[in-house]
């Protein structure tokens, strides 16, 4: 038996640990998740309306707002945080993101639009959730559009001047501070109720979950890491530097720009849905990468796993910390993550 | 194995290049590609790879065009080494190298991936690093394990662009014998290298370019007095000592610098 290659083996081992480690998190955390909020349901009785027992009071709230919250916390974050270890490599970028690149801020825009113009966002009071899109579906559909415009600038731009990392990454800043401007000229006209409109969608809720949403979201983000995962050697080339990855076969322009699509796409619609989660996209796949290193074929699922993780746990803890008020997510996320990165950046970024 | 490069001409917007240049290359050569900075020695490396699409002019590999190749198909008969890249997250040794299997693998190396891969970098005797992350290792090391990624490779034809820059002494020597067994083994290298002394050592075939012609062709004998001062504007001294010739570099040939 060659030495080498037990070690080697030895390594790889390490990896598939993590992964399992962050699946059996990802289990208990969903049972914490489904367990905890402003009503507290114990875990046994979790445990059991899951399998048999049906619990009229209970089951009904964990089938209808518990289970479909937290499984969406999980999908999105996996969707914003494997977009992100694939935009990073393919910009070859540690900042690559949806923010970077200024698609949560088109989204935003096309959020804000549709609450002035469309009348997506005259705004109701009903208790303890202060504000609500009376045609979320609108709006939604409008910061899809938002984001997709901010895609297609991108990508016109990698098709005139190439895909490479600094084009994408200019353009990218340049699109975001262009919507943002937009944007704030929407809010300059707009009046008291819009505003708090436009301001609430870009909070970043998982409040607006339900089971339709989740099933969308699950039907995008799951082929998503599928292709990315597939595609994870063609990125393993892609950071090994340009030159090297087009010898070794790989069509550069056709990866990052069919790259750059479905991860824009993914944000796109997690961004449409439920607004601004700041720092998902970032952080996650950092903090994986700490972890196991940079190897994309287990970076991408694992950044997809972690990156649920990460959100539900943020989630389970804003619906909770300052109980019965329950918190955005964003909000919560960026406290998590911003600390985090910095930490991160302190001890170094690991990149050659 | 054979490389046929016929009429190359190669401009970068209207600016060119690349003129006329034609080269064979066959099983077991040796070819140093030499000539000052910009005379076009990458230029010429990168389309051979067709990393860069000539203006015209045909390259042909065992009487194939590679312009009509698929990536994969070409990555299984050229292997390239370009200078040092910056790369984007580092990977370890093993990877790296495991990286030149990717022209024949689908989606995932297999277990006579990771094999080959164990025996290349068994063979550079980089077994303690294996594990090492690249951006741990010295210029010397990591050039090793580039050529490593290429050996993984399994091709006939090596090209590397200055594989030799930044090394110290021994590395530069351990780097071309490495090469020069690959060559022994029937595979052919192409090398663009500066140091006059070790393309006359290493090569069977030195190639002169100067402002993107071929300058002169051959054995190292092209490596003379007179070409030397017309390629590089450089006056030398030529010496021979036990069959071994050796460029002593004067002073510039004042007359023609600019």
């Amino acid at each position: 038996m060659n030495r080498v290659l037990t070690k080697y083996q030895t390594h790889l081992q390490k990896r598939f640990f993590f992964l399992g480690i962050t699946l059996v998190l990802l289990a208990v955390f969903i049972g914490i998740g489904i367990s905890l909020g402003s009503s507290r349901i114990p875990f046994r009785k979790v445990l059991a309306i899951l399998t048999v027992e049906p619990d009229e009071v209970y089951a009904r709230i964990i089938w209808s707002i518990r289970i479909p919250r937290v499984l969406t916390a999980v999908m999105a974050g996996a969707a914003l945080a494997v977009s992100g270890a694939a935009m990073q490599s393919i910009l070859k970028n540690p900042l690559g993101s949806p923010f970077t690149l200024g698609i949560s801020q088109a989204a935003a825009f096309g959020a804000a639009f549709a609450i002035i113009f469309w009348g997506g966002g005259s705004i109701q009071s009903s208790g303890s959730d202060a504000v609500i899109l009376n045609n979320p579906y609108l709006v939604a559909s409008s910061a899809f559009l938002g984001s997709l415009i901010a895609t297609g600038i991108i990508l016109l731009m990698a098709y005139y001047r190439g895909a490479t990392p600094e084009t994408m990454v200019l353009t990218g800043i340049v699109v975001g501070s262009l919507f943002t401007a937009a944007t704030t000229a929407l809010e300059y006209f707009a009046d008291d109720l819009q505003l708090a409109s436009i301001v609430f969608w870009t909070f970043g809720d998982l409040g607006r979950a339900s089971w339709r949403d989740f099933l969308i979201l699950a039907g995008v983000t799951i082929p998503v890491t599928l292709y990315f995962t597939w595609n994870s050697w063609n990125y393993n080339a892609l950071d090994a530097g340009d030159e090297t990855a087009q010898s070794l076969g790989v069509n550069l322009n056709r990866v990052r720009n069919r790259g750059m699509v479905v991860a824009s796409l993914a944000t796109a619609l997690v961004v449409s849905f439920f607004g601004i989660i700041a720092f998902v996209g970032l952080a996650a796949p950092h903090m994986v990468r700490r972890i196991i290193g940079s190897d994309e074929r287990f970076l991408i699922p694992a950044s997809a796993l972690f990156g649920g993780l990460f959100l539900l746990i943020a989630d389970t803890a804003a619906r909770t910390v300052i109980a019965p008020v329950v918190l955005p997510v964003g909000i919560l996320t960026s406290f998590l993550g911003g600390p985090l990165f910095l930490y991160l950046l302190i001890k170094g970024l690991r990149r050659r | 194995m054979k490389l046929q490069v016929r009429d190359l001409r190669f401009a970068y917007q209207s600016q060119p290049v690349l003129n006329q240049i034609v080269l064979e290359v066959e099983t077991g050569d040796f070819v140093s590609i030499v000539g000052p900075n910009g005379s076009g020695k990458s230029t010429l490396l990168r389309c051979i790879d067709n990393i860069l699409k000539p203006k015209t002019g045909t390259i042909l590999i065992d009487g194939q065009n590679i312009a009509a190749l698929s990536g994969t198909i070409l990555a299984q008969n050229i292997a390239y080494v370009p200078q040092s890249e910056g790369g984007g997250f580092p990977a370890n040794v093993f990877e790296t190298v495991l990286m030149g299997r990717k022209p024949h693998v689908a989606w995932s190396p297999g277990r006579n991936d990771l094999q080959k891969t164990a025996a290349v970098i068994e063979q550079l005797g980089l077994e303690e690093l294996a594990l090492r992350d690249l951006s741990q290792l010295s210029g010397g090391q990591r050039q090793k394990v580039f050529i490593g990624r290429a050996l993984a490779q399994e091709t006939d034809l090596l090209l590397l662009d200055e594989p030799t820059a930044n090394l110290d002494l021994k590395h530069q020597l351990e780097v071309l014998e490495l090469l020069k067994k690959q060559t022994r083994k029937g595979i052919a290298v192409v090398v663009a290298i500066h140091d006059l002394n070790l393309a006359a050592r290493y090569s069977n075939k030195v190639i002169m370019l100067r402002e993107g012609a071929i300058f002169a062709a051959g054995g190292t004998e092209v490596l003379n007095q007179e070409n030397i001062e017309k390629v590089y504007e450089v006056k030398v001294m030529i010496m021979k000592e036990k069959d071994r010739l050796i460029v002593v570099p004067e002073e510039t040939a004042g007359e023609q610098v600019g």
